[in-house]
């Protein structure tokens, strides 16, 4: 079966209003009220039921499918333990004896039903999981971030994954301490990543957009700021990331840069963090390599602005409690210096 | 396999004792112990087929691990049908003209059993056949 | 009619000593069925405590009401005392409290282990919760997956948790092989198997279900708790272990486990929707096989919790399959209790409200079940509130909801007062729409991407509305509760009196007295029909029965005794004796406490000192007494009866025990093998790290006594039965010296491995088994010892005292020796082929 061509499948880009009322359809009688209340108007970019790819598509498909025949089988058995208990019949047994009632009703009818919708969700699974070719990405889960690799270009980078709209990529993923799970619900399902081996998989971003992942497997303390920025640039955009990110550091000879760099090293950030082309080639933190470029701080905890930066550098553990990097205290004007420094790593 | 309670000659001179405890526990459990056997096998060779290569060798157009699972389905089936016909076979014995001979709670209680294990392994065949349903789709890759 | 003096002292007999002892001696099912039920109860209380403080949390998104950590240990705590500690041992008092009423018996199989179970649940649970004192409490989930609970990222808190569980698992299996015993060899006369209540079918099916998979999980977590302590790798990924092997190992217990709760919760269904209607319950034998079906498939889905683990599509197909069929088997319970129902316009009772509440909340968890099952859409919902949702709709719906339904119910005979309606009504309505309105949103903030186990959320997932609902939800839900016992406990003082069978019910419960007396049934019932109590004539019954049941009318008066019966036809065949209040099982229990707070505390002399405190306290309770015996002697009520009361081999409960408690440690070896195995195939060397192969001719030799004591232990039993003394004798000497050889054989073996079993996972599977094996010949060697003294000190061949511990020690050797063998051909041929 090809994936659904149907307008569901289509790609979503943020805020595409026919996303918004479907969950609603969820809602019996006074729960109704709650969904228009989150009825908002924003996009949903970490959503099942917003789909922004074909696989996304075919599993929220496969999904609305199985709501509505088992929405209507809820509503039928509920209609029979009406009747049951409301009327007093003629007969005391139920249309056709009660033997036969109940192995109709009981196992022959959701036999069929169940049998169908194992047809069906075979057919998805085989739709989804089909080999491709594509860019191959190593993602490896630590406690709590996500460390990301183009090994074909050289480039790394941590909390974000930038892919090309339209193409797919393959995933090898796997975890440095404990069983994490990558999940980015817009474009597919989630892949456990396991300590012992590397699991494969791959996921394709319709058009250009932003979405939202996360750690799914409890992982720790901090599983819940687990979280990763999913970024499909149009092709040659991609590229163009791509390149820049294969380069190292920008170098300049800025005196503001020279004192930051020093304060990086005198306070040790280079024994767990690595800056490609200086001594720094710590791995038990994220590269910083182009820390200046990434969206957020903390995987996903903070944007990243310079005033974040200095606060997650002064005091990490008060923004994300549990994390494993270590209170630094530094005079001002040090902290200044080495925000400078950071920001500039482009 | 209980034969020799349920297929001794029946003459009416010489009726035959009670069915055996062993066709009784069959007709019970068979169905089940043939589903257990379909899943349990079916993963294995499923699981290990495919990560050792099986899954690549096709013969008659079919991969390895696709006639394993066939011939799984097959034998489990097999195992199931045997524990339908002994549920029959002792539905039969029982309304036959030695029933008699059996005290009325014993005929009633292996007369319920042979019931239950009717209903259930007539059920049991239909999950084995279900669950032999995914094979249709790997016939030709794991 | 028994004279007022035979009565007075008939009742003596099955009252509780008074006093202080009284409490810990007691072993009467009503009572420890009780005990049990409340001890649930509050932890109930407690865990619904947890999860309000973490619904205050979710309330809005990124609150600061509490940390991370906080979080998840409330968490891992709600649910571990949620699964462990509230619904199963619920369900185990409810089936010692009810099952004997039920089947027509005066208490379960064996009493003293029933106090034994009940006391190492307490200690269970108790031990979950000190961790609260010393500030390390477990936050690994009720899950605990590794290596995240391993020693490298845990601290002691997961210790607590691994020896909580243990205990309550043991308490566990004590009360699964308690029940399937009564159930299968102490029924009412006449109670054939197509007679016995649906209740007692799902106890039966739970039972046997339990044995299976609580002790795989008891098996994963002493896994668990030696790579903790005594740092083998079997979970560790950097020395050749697997932390999938404890997904497994979890997940095989895990799923069973949902439907050990729900089976007997269905039972209750059952029982109400027929009293309700008034009418026998429709197609009972589809109703019994599917409970049936239920019972062997769900050791079948284990593998649909690991859909997302990236193992081969194929094989989790089959799970898949399996995991949508089941759906029948509720199918058929549902439509069958419809059918019951038809026309019949019930009553509105309360307990009858929570049994419409079950309807729509079950068949909708049901259904969002069946939707997880599909292996792509649980890709996405896996790990998600969206699973939150549906396993409390199961639960909750599935679980609770029937067992409050229960609760009210049989109040009425527990108590002998009724409940109020109202406040029933009120509690019901509180806790249905707090349950909808907490958990039906909780499938849309699945869908929008909440993953579970997060104590906090970004505002950007749109989902604070429904949360906001989920929180006031919770909070009527636990006003529901409230209400609950408030009803309860109003009722013991201004509750109306209850009458015998204020439900005009059909089960036997209802045929003696509100509250019952202590014995239960002053005359063991004789049954009929399935429904005995709505019998309209009365025909004939079978004479042998009448004939036991009139000698045990009052009687016997100095000692506890009920009738035993086959367990097909249900036709009389023995009077098994029962244990009066004893403080063994007790002191039983404080031994293995201390021995498993003796890791937990890593004071590793505490742990020997308390097994042996605990064994003493075993062979004390084993041990005859001699007055008791010459009581038995001197009793004319066998004889009146007409079956005799000393029963051995398959007659007597005590060989079935025996039967349960092989299947224990067979299923124990088997989740080793499993293990063993499953480490093997996902390593690329075996053995691991370059170890040599074990040498086939040293395992012969250390082996092979051990599999040769199965001849000498036949031979023992055989010359005993034919009477041959001096032979006997010399078999059981024979015996003693192979186990003894084969002991010291592998201790040598195994302290001369050039490896230890810290080295990696090969080395300590290798290592492990080969102890288990020796632990269990040790055992069997201290048996047939005490069983030789015994054997030796007898004055008859045929005194019951000693025919019928030979003929379990026979078993037990017989079984070591069969298990030399299986260990011999799975850790010395094995290597060699595989």
């Amino acid at each position: 079966m090809k994936p659904a061509p149907r307008e569901r499948s289509a790609p979503r880009s943020r805020g595409h209003p026919a996303g918004r009322w479907r969950p609603a359809l969820l809602l019996p009688g006074g729960l109704l009220a709650t969904a228009f209340l989150a009825g908002c108007h924003r996009a949903h970019e970490q959503s099942a039921v917003h789909p922004a790819s074909a696989e996304a598509a075919s599993i929220a498909n496969l999904w609305w499918v199985m709501f509505a025949v088992l929405a209507g089988a809820f509503l039928v058995v509920m209609a029979f333990t009406f009747i049951a208990i409301s009327r007093r019949a003629r007969s005391d047994a139920p249309p056709g004896g009660a033997m036969r009632f109940v192995v109709i009703s009981g196992i022959v009818v959701p036999s069929l039903i169940l049998i169908g919708l194992l047809v069906y969700s075979l057919q998805t699974t085989r739709m989804l999981r089909r080999p491709v070719e594509g860019r191959l990405i190593q993602i490896t889960g630590f406690q709590w971030w996500w460390d990301v690799r183009y090994p074909e270009f050289g480039v790394v980078t941590a909390n974000e994954l930038y892919l090309p709209a339209g193409q797919p990529v393959r995933l090898e993923l796997r975890a440095k301490d404990v069983v994490h799970s990558f999940w980015v619900p817009n474009l597919h399902g989630k892949i456990d990543v396991l300590p012992e081996t590397v699991n494969r998989f791959w996921i394709r971003a319709e058009k250009p957009g932003e979405w939202r992942g996360q750690c799914a497997e409890f992982c720790g303390r901090q599983h819940a700021l687990m979280a990763l920025r999913v970024v499909a640039l149009p092709p040659d955009e991609f590229e163009a990331w791509l390149e820049r990110h294969r380069q190292p550091r920008l170098v300049t000879a800025a005196p503001a840069l020279a004192r930051g760099e020093e304060v990086f090293f005198r306070a040790s950030c280079h024994t767990c963090h690595t800056i490609r082309d200086t001594r720094a080639d710590g791995t038990l933190g994220p590269d910083l390599t182009h820390l200046g470029s990434r969206l957020t701080l903390g995987a996903g905890t903070i944007e990243n602005t310079r005033e974040h930066l200095a606060e997650w550098i002064s005091d990490p553990q008060g923004v994300k409690p549990g994390n494993l990097m270590p209170h630094t205290p530094l005079p001002p004007a040090d902290l200044e210096a080495l925000v400078e420094y950071l920001t500039s790593l482009r | 396999m209980p034969r020799s309670a349920l297929m001794s000659p029946r003459s009416p001179q010489d009726p035959p004792p009670a069915p055996a405890a062993a066709a009784v526990w069959f007709n019970l459990v068979g169905g089940g112990a043939a589903w257990m056997l379909h899943l349990l096998l079916a993963y294995v060779i499923a699981e290990f087929g495919c990560l050792s290569g099986l899954g690549e060798v096709h013969l008659a157009g079919l991969t390895a691990v696709a006639w394993l699972l066939i011939g799984t389905s097959a034998l489990a089936l097999a195992l199931a049908s045997a524990a339908t016909a002994t549920s029959i076979r002792i539905g039969q014995h029982l309304q036959g003209p030695h029933s008699a001979k059996m005290k009325t709670a014993d005929l009633e209680a292996t007369a319920f059993s042979g019931r239950l294990g009717l209903i259930s392994n007539i059920v049991f065949t239909v999950v084995i056949l279900v669950q032999s349903v995914p094979i249709f789709f790997y016939l030709r890759e794991c | 009619m028994p004279s007022p003096n035979q009565l007075k002292e008939f009742e003596r007999t099955w009252s509780a000593p008074a006093g202080w002892t009284e409490m810990l001696a007691a072993v009467n099912s009503q009572r420890l069925g009780i005990r049990f039920m409340v001890t649930a109860l509050a932890f109930f209380a407690v865990g619904g405590v947890l999860a309000l403080l973490m619904r205050i949390q979710l309330t809005v998104s990124d609150n600061t009401f509490m940390g991370p950590q906080t979080y998840n240990e409330l968490f891992t705590m709600h649910g571990s005392t949620m699964m462990y500690l509230f619904a199963v041992p619920f369900i185990e008092g409810l089936a010692l409290y009810l099952l004997p009423f039920m089947i027509g018996s005066r208490d379960v199989a064996f009493p003293r282990l029933t106090a034994f179970s009940y006391w190492t649940y307490l200690s269970g649970g108790l031990v979950f919760y000190a961790s609260f004192l010393t500030g390390s409490v477990p936050d690994a989930g009720w899950f605990s997956y590794t290596p995240l609970s391993g020693p490298a990222y845990s601290g002691t808190g997961l210790d607590f948790w691994v020896m909580g569980l243990a205990l309550v698992e043991v308490a566990g299996l004590a009360a699964a092989v308690e029940i399937v015993v009564t159930i299968l060899k102490m029924r009412a006369p006449g109670m054939s198997l197509q007679r016995m209540p649906v209740l007692a079918w799902t106890l039966l099916v739970s039972g046997v279900m339990m044995i299976f998979a609580f002790t795989v999980l008891l098996v994963g977590s002493a896994l668990l708790e030696l790579d903790r302590a005594a740092g083998t790798r079997f979970f560790d990924p950097t020395r050749g272990g697997n932390s999938l092997l404890w997904q497994h190992l979890f997940w095989f217990f895990g799923h069973p486990e949902v439907y050990i709760m729900f089976l007997p919760a269905t039972g209750v269904i059952s029982t109400i929707v027929a009293t309700s209607a008034q009418r026998p319950l429709a197609a009972y034998a589809l109703v019994v096989m599917a409970v049936m079906l239920t019972g062997f498939v769900s050791f079948g889905l284990w593998m649909h919790h690991m859909y997302v683990t990236g193992l081969p599509e194929l094989g989790l197909s089959f799970f898949a399959a399996a995991s949508l069929m089941i759906g029948v088997a509720s199918g058929i319970q549902i439509f069958a209790w419809i059918a019951t129902m038809w026309g019949t316009r019930p009553k509105l009772t309360t307990h009858f409200l929570y049994v419409l509440g079950f309807f729509f909340i079950f068949v909708l968890g049901g259904f969002t079940g069946v939707m997880i099952a599909v292996a792509p859409f649980d890709w996405q919902v896996h790990d998600t509130f969206f699973i939150v949702a549906h396993f409390h709709y199961v639960l909750i719906g599935g679980v609770v909801f029937p067992l409050f339904a229960g609760v009210h119910y049989w109040i009425p005979k527990l108590g002998g007062r009724m409940l109020s309606e109202k406040l029933g009504r009120w509690g019901f309505w509180l806790t249905f729409a707090g349950f909808n309105l907490t958990f039906f949103p909780m499938h849309i903030m699945g869908l929008l991407g909440l993953p579970r186990r997060v104590y906090r959320y970004p505002e950007s997932l749109q989902i604070d509305s429904y949360n906001i609902a989920a929180t006031i939800g919770a909070f009527a839900m636990a006003a529901g509760f409230v209400v609950i016992v408030i009803n309860i406990l109003r009722s013991r003082r201004k509750g109306p009196p209850a009458s015998g069978n204020p439900w005009h019910a059909s089960s036997l419960e209802w045929s003696i007295s509100s509250p019952p007396p202590v014995y239960g049934f002053l005359q063991p019932p004789v049954v009929r029909s399935r429904d005995p109590l709505w019998e309209t004539e009365t025909p004939p019954g079978d004479s042998a029965a009448e004939r036991a049941s009139a000698a045990l009318a009052a009687a016997p008066v100095r000692w506890r005794a009920t009738l035993g019966t086959d367990a097909i036809t249900g036709r009389v065949v023995a009077i098994h004796v029962l244990a009066g209040p004893a403080l063994t099982p007790f002191f039983a229990a404080v031994g293995l406490t201390l021995a498993f707070l003796g890791v937990l505390l890593k004071s590793y002399l505490l742990t020997p000192l308390g097994l042996i405190f605990a064994a003493a306290c075993f062979v004390r309770w084993m041990y005859p007494r001699p007055e008791f015996a010459a009581l038995l002697r001197e009793s004319d009520v066998p004889a009146r009866a007409g079956v005799p009361a000393n029963v051995t081999g398959t007659q007597s409960t005590v060989w079935w025990g025996m039967i349960g408690l092989l299947t224990i440690v067979a299923t124990a070896f088997g989740a080793l093998f499993y293990s063993y195995f499953y480490l093997r195939l996902f390593s690329e060397f075996w053995p691991q790290g370059g170890l040599p192969k074990p040498e086939l001719a040293t395992g012969l030799r250390v082996y092979a006594p051990l599999v040769l004591s199965a001849a000498t232990v036949r031979w023992t039993t055989r010359s005993f039965t034919r009477g041959r003394r001096g032979q006997m004798i010399a078999a059981m000497a024979a015996t003693v010296l192979l186990w003894t050889v084969y002991l010291g054989l592998i201790a040598g073996h195994l302290t001369t491995q050039p490896f230890t079993m810290r080295d990696n996972a090969y080395a300590s599977a290798f290592h492990i088994i080969s102890l288990a094996l020796a632990t269990c010949v040790l055992a069997a060697l201290t048996v047939a010892i005490a069983c030789g003294v015994r054997v030796l000190r007898a004055k008859s061949r045929d005194d019951f005292y000693v025919l019928l511990p030979l003929q379990l020690a026979g078993l037990f050797g017989v079984f070591v020796a069969a298990m030399g063998a299986v260990v011999f051909a799975v850790l010395y041929l094995s290597p060699h082929w595989l």
